[in-house]
């Protein structure tokens, strides 16, 4: 297990580097002098773009600009925002908590509704259970999230009075958006769920249960589960990414302080440093969550261990 | 969906029963697509969407750019159905032209994440080796950007615009479809009739054009139907956060942007754009799981 744990974290780094490298080179795929972008101002003079060319290394070779880039990413060192002028690592630094938050939440929410719904419209396939639990999940996967997102604060924010519209902080502020973002990702999750259920009750280890008499409880918890769990997580794994970049959204809805809000902002102004850093940030985030989907499934399953 | 399951595994019955009667896989999938209730509903609910957006020059009660400061956030009723927004434009008219743009934005996403994907995954599956572990790697790394992601690093890049978003959405979905047809390239590429083909003479660009690629079409024309409910999702996120298509631009997410500030005074502008959102990938999706229902009962469960 351990040889597995270590060879699958030798493998995220040359991922590291090469997300490092496209973070890296989206400041000089934009079309025109990345200078310009720097300088913040379309009349600059030539001896101001030379100026800041020369202040930021641009006129550097790009293999050496990418060097030090990936010397600065290991000293979190990721340059200062082109408005406020605040480092990016303490911008990062003072919304993750807020992401963190909603995103836990969600998530919380979208496993345990996602796992019920799916497992029940399994065990009751074709019954009006099975209809209502995957009515629900696709028109979840079919609902934007920003409508959904509008339609609770109309709801229970503005007409209700129940909730604060927007902001940050308490659990009153977090509820709505929690919800907005753990239904749209639960609805996904159910139908996949239904789907590996409904395979693994169909394998004839479940029949052999079934015929030797095992409560139907204990053949869904020891044979049944256990089995449909590992295509269950890698969805899990992947909705995670979706809820990164579904809590972009939610946070603009809710005007939340988090780092989908900062990415949003970053890009409508062309603050590049904030827009490489989150984006560096919110991908390695998904490799370390990949990372840990992928030993879960040693866990769970021995066969995966010795491919 | 329990019912459309059950009504494949029944045909599956039935034709096995009577192999004569369709001769023709495609046929095949035509009947258990005919059988399949979700994808009646959705291919009909599509349908009036389709012709309704066509139509929205003869429909539309008003001219959808008309300011009339007379009638500022009407809220609906017999004139304006949906209501007016705070220029006194009539919703329903900017809904039935901004659908024109939601549809095509959807459409074109996908057509761009096909013209990328598809000879990503025929190469790299035909050719394997080098060729093969390249573009696999360069597949890896556009999944390794969660979600919308990369679709904003492409934004952020471009600049926002429509177009940009569409070809965001289209370069960021297309790592599935290279996938998929690599996947399908590879089982068909030990196929008794490939090595006959080669046999005979014929050339790999023909034996891919002729041979393997007609193998991807059931899958692509799954992933593709559901791809464009996707992508109408996310163009519309895109919009709607200001990064795609622009004011005056009626599209579907835009108008949710407009509505976004006046929730409070005039609901109308964000409840009927959102329905028309949902109602519109709903029928995508009804459709696209009773498709691949009938096509590829193997992608079941996978999208």
């Amino acid at each position: 297990m351990l040889q597995y744990i270590v060879r699958r974290l030798l493998l995220t780094i040359p991922t590291i580097f090469a997300i490092s490298l496209v973070v890296f080179l989206m400041l000089h795929a934009v079309p025109g002098d990345p200078a310009i972008i720097f300088a913040g101002d379309k009349n600059v003079t030539p001896e101001q773009l030379a100026f800041v060319r020369r202040d930021m290394g641009l006129d550097r070779p790009i293999a050496v600009q990418y060097l030090d880039y990936v010397t600065r990413i290991f000293r979190w060192n990721l340059g200062r925002s082109l408005y406020s002028r605040i480092p990016v690592t303490m911008e990062i630094g003072n919304r993750i908590s807020s992401s963190a938050e909603l995103a836990a939440a969600a998530f919380a929410l979208a496993v345990t509704l996602g796992i019920v719904l799916g497992v029940i419209s399994a065990l009751w396939r074709s019954t009006w259970i099975d209809v209502a639990a995957m009515s629900f999940a696709i028109t979840g996967v079919s609902m934007p999230i920003f409508w959904l997102a509008q339609m609770l604060i109309f709801v229970f924010a503005i007409h209700l009075g129940w909730f604060p519209v927007t902001g940050d902080g308490g659990l009153s502020r977090l509820f709505l958006p929690a919800l907005a973002l753990g239904l749209i990702s639960s609805a996904t999750l159910a139908r996949l769920v239904r789907s590996s259920v409904l395979e693994v009750l169909a394998l004839p280890y479940v029949t052999t249960a079934r015929s030797k008499g095992l409560a139907e409880m204990k053949i869904l918890a020891r044979h049944v589960m256990k089995n449909a769990f590992i295509p269950i997580i890698t969805v899990m794994g992947l909705q995670f990414g979706t809820l990164l970049s579904g809590a972009v959204i939610t946070e603009t809805v809710f005007a939340r302080p988090g780092m989908g809000k900062l990415l949003i902002d970053a890009i409508l102004i062309k603050d590049f440093p904030v827009i490489q850093a989150v984006v560096l940030f919110v991908s390695l985030i998904y490799v370390l969550v990949n990372l840990l989907v992928d030993i879960s499934y040693g866990l769970l399953d021995p066969r995966i261990r010795f491919d | 969906m329990g019912s459309s399951t059950r009504a494949s595994g029944s045909t599956d019955g039935a034709v096995a029963r009577q192999p004569s009667r369709s001769r023709s896989a495609w046929l095949d999938a035509l009947t258990r697509l005919r059988r399949s209730r979700g994808a009646w509903v959705g291919a009909v609910i599509l349908g009036l969407i389709v012709l309704s957006v066509l139509g929205a020059g003869v429909l539309s009660p008003q001219d959808p750019l008309a300011v009339n400061a007379d009638v500022t956030f009407a809220p609906p009723g017999p004139k304006y159905p949906f209501g007016t927004d705070i220029l006194g434009r009539d919703i329903l008219s900017r809904m039935l032209f901004g659908g024109r743009l939601s549809l095509v934005t959807g459409v074109i996403s996908v057509s761009f994440a096909l013209l990328l994907g598809v000879p990503m995954g025929v190469l790299s599956g035909f050719y394997g080796g080098l060729t093969d572990r390249l573009i696999m790697r360069l597949v890896d790394l556009m999944l390794t950007f969660p979600g919308i992601l990369l679709a904003l690093v492409i934004v952020a890049v471009l600049g926002p615009s429509l177009m940009n978003a569409m070809i965001a959405v289209g370069v960021s979905a297309s790592p599935t479809y290279a996938r998929v047809v690599r996947a399908t390239t590879l089982a068909s590429k030990t196929e008794a009739y490939i090595e006959a083909a080669r046999a005979l003479g014929c050339s790999s660009p023909r034996i891919i054009v002729r041979h393997v690629l007609p193998n991807t079409v059931a899958p692509l024309i799954v992933l593709g139907t559901l791809g464009v409910a996707g992508a109408m999702i996310s163009a519309a996120a895109l919009s709607f956060l200001g990064l795609g298509a622009q004011p005056p631009d009626p599209e579907w997410g835009a108008l949710l942007s407009e509505g976004r500030s006046y929730l409070r005074v005039a609901w109308w502008m964000t409840v009927f754009p959102g329905l028309a959102i949902m109602v519109t990938v709903l029928a995508i999706n009804l459709l696209g799981d009773g498709l691949r229902d009938a096509l590829d009962p193997r992608l079941r469960g996978r999208t």
